[in-house]
């Protein structure tokens, strides 16, 4: 297995193209000039990279990696306004400078200067926060050293001007020697300007490149060149009269300080989990209601009219595809609340500050501050959370807290250890369902610890050093776009792997293996369903419920944990309980099954069986989520750890409680 | 109040100081010098100490952008008294 560290140190290797093989490789303009967006965090880079390519974009990892590199057209004023040429825009991971301190900038260290000049990108847009001037300058002074075309975007004009700094572009081209626009992405203000400049820069010939240092003294001597134009720049081409004190600086106050910045940041995860968990639910209800309730209805009653009603095909139209794109729609409420609720965080500056406020807590645990907001969203729904972890800029950090999410208790195992808690334990039910939350806590400090040891190495423990970008009202266009970009990219994946897997489990619970029923009409005991779960059986039998019904339910719960008790329903034939806490005929049933399969220890069972349940794969959807995050070998890697650790803490619970009960 | 030779987290919160020369104590290759070095931070620059986070660390003005740092990483950082106080603008030439 190769870390994504690896693979994007060793980005010029054959396992990760560069931008004119990717890009004639995925789009469908393999001749149109390739531009590169870079800039650091914070300056804008993304918006503009909305005002540049419009809705022709798409926001994806880079292949072979998970650095998340935007990809989109935009077009140029090349030759006549009446002939407009199109480029290819990619929008690079924030990055200070090309220096590689994270993978994500070692992958546009290696696409900007590492790969042979000719697969390089054609002109690099590089995004300049007037508010830091010298700051954003550091990376530019890093490329002007490169044979590459720049053109410079001044960003954040505004916010500036109310801090009573302002930066003259025409100053700044004349220090830098390249072309200088000031932009405001979010109102469309210099766009074109910057369309033209581009086109401009296009047809001069690639600038020769300043001589690059190779002793150690000359990186010394190099460094200081550069803090000294940098340094000369920015005096030439800043104005500055306003005073020290901002009123990000009296909101900082508050949010950062130590005790009130703690509380505002609860208050703030809080209004998260409820909008991800009570305002969303009744949307996904109605929408649960409406594809079992009148769709499939009118499903029904269109194939009666064409002669199939009742056969194989009705049910799997139904109960397969109905059904499946029904569970899949019944997410986009939660993701787009989600997806809007972290644009917004982001957007505004506040991610930056939660960091700080949780940076210590976290780091004693082994995970950067900003991995808390996944964690904590991951116990209403693992779905949204891991696609929540997009707010770790570091793609390493990134993927350990994907893997990390599925160890968080989601509402939909609240329900089965509720049912389980009432079956076995009466009235200590609440304690167990407290005790499960503890265990999910514990699990993913361990499992954390244990992956930082194991798979996920050089995650690197950098302490602490991160910029506080000024508060602004987050720009609603933004948000929306975002929102929208991230839910289809969402839909995209998640669509094939939710249909296919609800129709694949109608397809082996269709067919019968024993019995005298016919495919699509056989009862469940004697589907091809209940044969796997039997043969799923033995390996559980350590662990004290190696009975088929168990085994059945769990396989269920690999689709979706709401659908564990009514696997148990169906697979014993009775009726489901109203109330989780009345276990009735289903309960006793249970304990009369656990009995046996533990040998006589029901309890201890019962207890491995919620351990099992805790720590394997949530979710299908919750899969889906991580395949779009980190790829399908390390989506597939989780789910083996999770078996894996879901068996060893069952079986080691069950056979240690066996002794004392 | 003299600041000579202080480390960061010694400086009193509102106090303007100048990161000394061979003031970063961070192994020069190291992540941690690299991040400072990309927030501008670096021996000759002017540093306002803003106010202490939770956990020990500081938010310190760089010009006009405000960065927030780890106790471990101020600890590193060593910084005297400016000798011609720069109210505002940028940062002043490295003086290495």
């Amino acid at each position: 297995m190769t870390p994504p560290e690896e693979a994007a140190t060793t980005a010029a290797a054959a396992t990760v193209p560069s931008c004119h093989q990717a890009v004639s490789d995925t789009t469908d303009y393999p001749g149109a000039p390739i531009i590169a967006l870079v800039g650091s965090p914070n300056t804008g880079k993304s918006s503009l990279f909305n005002a540049l390519t419009g809705i022709r974009r798409d926001v994806g990892n880079w292949p072979g990696t998970t650095v998340e590199i935007g990809r989109g057209t935009t077009t140029i004023a090349s030759g006549t306004a009446a002939d407009p040429a199109l480029a290819v825009v990619l929008d690079f991971p924030g990055a200070y400078g090309l220096d590689p301190v994270s993978p994500d900038e070692a992958l546009t260290r290696n696409l900007l200067v590492g790969v042979p000049p000719a697969e390089r990108p054609d002109l690099v847009v590089v995004t300049v926060d007037a508010c830091s001037l010298s700051r954003s300058l550091y990376l530019v002074s890093q490329l002007r050293e490169t044979p590459a075309r720049l053109v410079l975007a001044l960003t954040m004009n505004d916010v500036a001007a109310r801090r009573g700094l302002s930066v003259d572009p025409a100053a700044l081209s004349e220090q830098a020697g390249v072309p200088v626009v000031a932009v405001d992405p979010r109102r469309g203000e210099g766009v074109g300007q910057l369309r033209t400049a581009i086109a401009g820069a296009l047809t001069a010939p690639p600038p020769p490149g300043l001589p690059t240092a190779t002793g150690q003294d000359d990186e010394f001597a190099q460094l200081d060149a550069r803090f000294s134009w940098i340094a000369g720049a920015t005096q030439a081409a800043t104005h500055d009269q306003g005073p020290r004190r901002t009123i990000s600086d009296r909101i900082d106050a508050v949010v950062t300080a130590p005790i009130v910045g703690a509380l505002v940041f609860l208050a703030v995860m809080w209004a998260v989990f409820q909008v991800t968990t009570t305002v969303a639910a009744p949307l996904q209800d109605v929408l649960d209601t409406w594809v079992v309730g009148p769709v499939s209805t009118l499903a029904g009653n269109l194939l009666d009219a064409v002669g199939l009603g009742g056969t194989w095909v009705a049910g799997f139209v139904i109960d397969g595809l109905i059904a499946g794109v029904g569970m899949l729609l019944t997410f986009v409420p939660l993701m787009a609340l989600m997806f809007i609720l972290l644009g917004v965080l982001e957007d505004s500056g506040y991610m930056a500050r939660a960091a700080v406020v949780t940076d210590r807590l976290m780091r004693s645990i082994g995970l950067p501050g900003r991995a808390f907001l996944p964690l904590v969203v991951g116990f209403g729904c693992n779905v949204p959370a891991i696609s929540s972890s997009r707010v770790l800029s570091d793609s390493r950090q990134r993927l350990l807290t994907t893997m990390l999410v599925p160890f968080t208790s989601c509402t939909a195992r609240l329900a089965v250890y509720v049912f389980v808690g009432a079956t076995f334990f009466g009235g200590s039910g609440g304690t167990v369902v407290f005790a499960m939350y503890i265990v999910s806590i514990v699990l993913v400090v361990l499992v954390g610890l244990l992956l930082r040891s194991t798979l996920i190495r050089h995650m690197g423990d950098d302490p602490l050093i991160i910029d506080l970008p000024p508060y602004h009202l987050p720009g609603t266009g933004v948000v929306a776009s975002v929102m929208w970009i991230r839910l289809k990219g969402f839909l995209r994946t998640a669509s094939g792997i939710i249909v296919a897997t609800v129709a694949a489990v109608w397809l082996l619970s269709s067919i019968p293996v024993t019995g005298t029923g016919s495919f699509a009409d056989t009862p469940v005991q004697d589907s091809a369903y209940a044969a796997v779960s039997q043969a799923v059986a033995p390996a559980l039998a350590p662990a004290g419920f190696g009975d088929w019904h168990a085994s059945s339910a769990l396989l269920t719960g690999f689709v979706a944990k709401e659908a564990v008790i009514s696997s148990w329903a169906q697979t014993y034939a009775l009726q489901e309980p109203q109330d989780l806490s009345e276990p009735g005929s289903l309960g006793d049933q249970l304990r009369r099954d656990f009995a046996v399969s533990s040998g006589g220890h029901p309890d201890a069972a019962a207890l491995a069986f919620l351990m099992f349940l805790l720590a394997y794969t949530p979710c299908v959807a919750t899969l889906a989520a991580q395949k779009r995050e980190v790829g399908t070998r390390w989506t597939l890697t989780g789910v083996g750890v999770q078996l894996v650790i879901a068996w060893v803490l069952a079986v080691a619970t069950f056979q240690i409680l066996r002794l004392v009960w | 109040m003299d600041t000579m030779g202080q480390s960061l987290d010694q400086v009193r919160v509102g106090a303007a100081v100048v990161v000394a020369p061979s003031g970063i104590l961070h192994e020069p290759d190291s992540v941690t010098a690299r991040r400072l070095l990309h927030q501008g931070i670096l021996p000759g620059t002017e540093l306002l100490v803003i106010r202490r986070t939770s956990g020990g660390g500081r938010v310190v003005g760089v010009g006009r952008s405000r960065v927030a740092l780890d106790p471990s990483v101020i600890r590193g950082i060593v910084v005297s008294e400016p000798e011609n106080p720069v109210p505002d603008g940028p940062r002043p030439e490295a003086d290495r």
